[in-house]
């Protein structure tokens, strides 16, 4: 379809056009100004992949647990400090600890322990002692079991009895001391030189915990802590091992590698991409105004969604402004019609192709909007109105600047390359004609065929970035030190601290019993420190009614010994000390709770929330008994984070997938009205280049994930600009030198992503690269040198 | 001879067992124990070893805030130096056996069945009985690992102060104090939390 060109008169449509300029850069600088106002008041972006799933009614509390969860979780960095010499790994450690000190990194750090810290933590209870007795001695009390008083009175009367940290008046038969020991039962590290110690082999390893000030995925911090690392191996003697863990390494180095690979990758790209449009346009302002447009198109789009959305996801960004580059047909497509005719109505003739690429595009995006998922959502937001904003720097601006004032042989130059790539492309479209299109048909049917043996592949470990001798070291460390698992726990909820914590407790029943069942190595609860006031009452009636009562358990322990006195005045401390709970807020002050902090989340919303923590790996049958345990309790979760993340994966890629065929069916009834019967010519580049996709992966038998649906977005995108402005200047030379470039550059700067290491990268770059050399030898297929007739208009 | 090192090893055993943050010793540490000094040695060396000792004992246990005094008295022997028997005669009767499993507990009453389950509770059991047998060879590496050991007066009437080197350990007992000539006459025990616990024992006792 061609416009008839009006021309209408210079100076007034000048003027409103110079207006209009004047007031889209205006706006872009307003909304520029307040992005800049937005982000400096310490805006952070979202980086909790559990924000994707879909939202819930309790999503706001839910996302702030895994907030606070991530917090708890993600800042810590454990070192241990090794040496085959067990005083140099003191030094070593002492050496690691003033470092770390002396680096202001850490917002806390736990290593060498002090006299008081022992005996502050051994001490604290001992006010509330008849409040707390074990599982173990409760049950023995309550079946008045008799060996209790004997082993009570062997260790009164043997060699150095019952030394402890609690007077023997208050514990004669020493259950609070038992108590103790029970607590520490998942400590597998034993402190040694005053210092927390290891033993692995012929290796002494000194543990400290480092809680980092920041978020392991803040970008300069990472940076300053693995320096900080590097350092310490640098500054400790060749015969220290020094083993850091923690999440901040992990996402170090792949914030590292993804950068590394970015800038080589993206400085060939770029590279690439600038000396293919200076060949063309031989005109560096020309190569500037083809990105003008994307950059501006990103810049309101950004500014808009900090605008529109609370908290833009880090995704989103990664994602969105790269499916705004399809933006980048645009201006190429201006430009090259503007070379074409070099008239100042260049707008005019290929607006209604450009308005009908930005619709199409746009409804593509628009059909992710409607998913429950907010991160699609988001994205979808995002690349449309980058989309929007590019396309209108490119009508608004574009003209303004007007064609360069062309030497004749540089306009030549231009055109005998347009000839070229013309004269390829329909040279390559006879393959439709004749014998051939038989074969094109077959192989059309072989992809159709290759493209339903593609596999999926959801699992978050194929998307695992670290190199082995990280995961490596993650291992050894939770191999010795018998680590929580990060993934795995409990997440349990409850109106108040009190209920909360009878709720740990039932949970603690449950966990014990699948212990002794040797399902799990152990756990960590917060009330095993802390019990609930009601267990606490619990325990001080069962010493009133079986131990201190009259023919109670005490009085059997001293009827043979004929020790009347001491008989009275265990009695008389007893009933002295009348019921007195040790209450939550007093424990969270003592030195005990710090130790534990990671386990408590806190008040959420209408609910305090915790945390029981699982020790060792948790393998697929655990996995499920752990599920039915929480099912079957009100207010318990079971958590397994990399299952979850795998299962947004999972779910992003279902419906990603739907969304493609859901869009392609929208385009196609928005090109119907177009283009009525010749619609099929303009969807079916992108559809079949998206075969090859899917062939291509199946045959190099890499699964399917969200990252290559989100290309094969990229990649209808793509194959639409191009058939609709073939077919809207009717194939002309300018136009096929653009849908060249337009695929060029497109494949440099993702396509060249398939060599990342990265597998998101990889995965996105491969589906784009393929995608787009599809596209090219596809599309004149179906847009070029047909029947005239075809073309409707 | 060999119950001064049995009452020591006892000692150590029964405070690590009842220091509730176990301490864990190193059997490959040489590390920090100074040289022992001429004294020391001259000490060690009255003991020599027998395959099986007895022997009587009175304890007197002074609770902090308790006027009366808990008196004990029983017997004791040392089989094949690894295994010891504390047999509590008055007030009532009990015995306490120490071996390679740990730490068992039996009264008359229930008699042998009935052995403590104190060893649930700690998997160092196996790490704590082979101090034990560093300290029955009298390994003053392992002593001064936990301990400075001082000679307050040197052979023959000697006297010897242990006081605790590591923290935890300094949480709970105070000092440990042997006294003895040719035989260990007295183990005094200072607990923090003010009690004392001294072990008497009634010298030529033992037997060939």
């Amino acid at each position: 379809m061609r416009l008839p060109h009006n021309r209408m008169p210079h100076t007034p449509k000048n003027t409103l056009s110079k207006a209009i300029a004047i007031l889209w850069l205006f706006t872009l600088a307003a909304l520029v100004s307040n992005s800049i106002i937005v982000i400096s008041d310490h805006y952070a972006f979202d980086s909790d992949i559990l924000a994707l799933l879909p939202e819930e009614e309790t999503s706001a509390d839910k996302s702030l647990v895994n907030k606070a969860i991530a917090r708890l979780r993600d800042r810590e960095l454990i070192v241990l400090v090794g040496s085959e010499q067990s005083e140099n790994s003191i030094i070593a450690a002492n050496e690691v600890q003033n470092l770390a000190q002396k680096s202001q990194l850490f917002e806390s750090i736990s290593g060498i322990q002090t006299q008081d810290d022992t005996k502050e933590a051994q001490a604290f209870y001992s006010p509330w002692n008849f409040n707390f007795i074990s599982k173990q001695k409760k049950s023995r009390i309550q079946t008045q079991d008799e060996s209790l008083v004997s082993e009570a009175l062997g260790k009164l009367f043997g060699p150095a009895g019952g030394i402890g940290s609690t007077s023997f008046l208050r514990d004669p038969l020493g259950l609070y001391q038992d108590w103790q020991i029970s607590l520490t039962k998942n400590q597998h590290l034993v402190i040694d030189n005053n210092w927390l110690t290891l033993l692995d082999s012929d290796i002494t390893y000194r543990f400290l915990r480092l809680r980092l000030k920041k978020s392991s995925f803040a970008p300069a911090y990472q940076q300053q802590i693995m320096h900080f690392l590097e350092s310490l191996s640098e500054q400790v003697d060749d015969d220290i091992y020094i083993l850091p863990s923690g999440l901040i390494i992990h996402a170090a180095h792949g914030a590292n590698q993804a950068k590394s690979e970015i800038s080589t990758i993206g400085l060939g790209s770029l590279l690439g991409i600038t000396i293919i449009l200076f060949i063309v346009f031989r005109r560096v302002a020309d190569i500037a105004l083809v990105f003008l447009p994307l950059v501006l198109g990103s810049v309101f789009s950004f500014s808009l969604c900090l605008i529109l959305f609370e908290k833009i996801h880090l995704i989103t960004l990664a994602f969105g402004t790269s499916l705004i580059g399809i933006a980048i047909d645009y201006s190429l497509h201006y430009l090259c019609a503007q070379r074409e005719h070099h008239a100042r109505d260049t707008l005019q003739r290929i607006f209604p192709g450009l308005l009908l690429a930005l619709i199409s595009s746009v409804t593509a995006y628009i059909a992710q909007a409607i998913t429950p998922f907010p991160g699609l959502r988001q994205m979808a937001v995002f690349a449309a109105l980058g989309l929007i904003g590019a396309w209108l720097s490119v009508i608004i601006l574009l003209p303004l600047i007007g064609p360069p004032k062309v030497q004749k042989h540089s306009k030549d130059h231009m055109q005998s390359i347009a000839q070229t790539v013309e004269h390829i492309a329909s040279t390559w479209a006879q393959a439709r004609t004749g014998q051939a299109k038989y074969f094109l048909w077959i192989i059309g049917l072989l992809l159709l065929l290759g493209a339903s043996q593609i596999q999926i592949d959801d699992n978050l470990k194929s998307l695992q970035t670290s190199p082995q001798h990280l995961i490596d070291n993650d291992i050894r460390i939770g191999r010795l030190l018998k680590s929580e698992s990060i993934g795995n726990y409990f997440l349990v909820r409850s109106a108040d601290e009190q209920t909360l914590l009878e709720n740990e407790e039932r949970l603690v029943d449950r966990l014990e019993q699948a212990k002794h069942r040797g399902l799990i190595q152990g756990y960590r609860a917060t009330s095993e420190f802390i019990p609930s006031i009601r267990t606490q009452r619990e325990n001080y009636t069962l010493l009133q009614e079986q131990v201190y009562t009259d023919n109670g358990l005490l009085d059997e322990m001293f009827e043979a010994t004929g020790m009347q006195q001491l008989t009275a005045t265990l009695k008389r401390t007893f009933t002295e000390s009348s019921f007195t709970p040790l209450s939550f807020d007093v424990w969270k002050r003592s030195s005990i709770a710090k130790q534990l902090d990671s386990l408590w989340i806190g008040r959420i919303g209408k609910h305090d929330y915790s945390m029981v923590s699982l020790i060792g790996s948790i393998d697929e049958h655990t996995d499920e008994e752990l599920s039915r345990i929480a099912s079957a309790h009100e207010g318990i979760s079971y958590i397994n984070r990399p299952k979850s993340i795998t299962k947004i994966l999972e779910q992003y890629r279902e419906s990603l997938f739907g969304l493609l065929i859901f869009a392609y069916a929208l385009v196609t009834i928005l090109l119907l009205l177009r283009y009525r019967t010749a619609a099929i010519d303009i969807i079916a580049p992108s559809f079949f280049a998206t075969l090859v996709v899917l062939s291509y992966l199946a045959l190099s038998s890499t699964a399917l994930t969200v990252f290559h649906c989100l290309a094969l977005l990229l990649v209808l995108g793509i194959g639409l600009d191009a058939a609709i402005f073939l077919k809207e200047t009717q194939s002309s030379a300018y136009t096929w030198l653009a849908v060249s470039l337009s695929s060029i550059t497109t494949f440099l700067a993702f396509g060249l992503l398939s060599l990342s290491q990265t597998p998101v990268l990889h995965f996105f770059g491969q589906t784009v690269a393929v995608g787009i050399v599809a596209i090219w030898f596809i599309v004149p297929l179906f847009c070029v040198h047909k029947d005239n007739n075809n073309a409707a208009s | 001879m060999i119950a001064l090192r049995w009452m020591t090893a006892l000692l150590i055993t029964l405070m690590i067992a009842f220091t509730s943050n176990s301490v864990l010793a190193q059997e490959n540490n040489q590390a920090l124990h100074s040289a022992p000094d001429e004294e020391l040695l001259e000490i060690r060396a009255l003991f020599d070893s027998e395959s099986e000792v007895m022997g009587r004992f009175i304890q007197t246990k002074k609770i902090h805030n308790f006027q009366f005094p808990i008196i004990s008295s029983g017997s004791f022997e040392i089989i094949n130096n690894d295994h010891l028997k504390w047999i509590v005669e008055q007030p009532i009767q009990s015995t306490i056996i120490i071996n390679e499993s740990g730490l068992h507990i039996a009264t008359q009453k229930d008699s042998t069945a009935a052995t403590s389950r104190e060893n649930e509770a700690r998997p160092q059991t196996s790490i704590i009985t082979a101090i034990v047998r560093a300290l029955l060879s009298m390994d003053t590496p392992t002593l001064s690992e936990h301990f400075s050991i001082k000679v307050i007066n040197p052979a023959p009437k000697w006297q010897l102060e242990l006081t605790p080197k590591n923290t935890v350990v300094a949480n709970t007992i105070r000092k440990i104090a042997l006294t003895g000539e040719k035989s260990l006459g007295e183990i005094t025990l200072e607990e923090t939390r003010g009690d004392t616990t001294s072990i008497r024992f009634e010298s030529g006792q033992e037997q060939p």
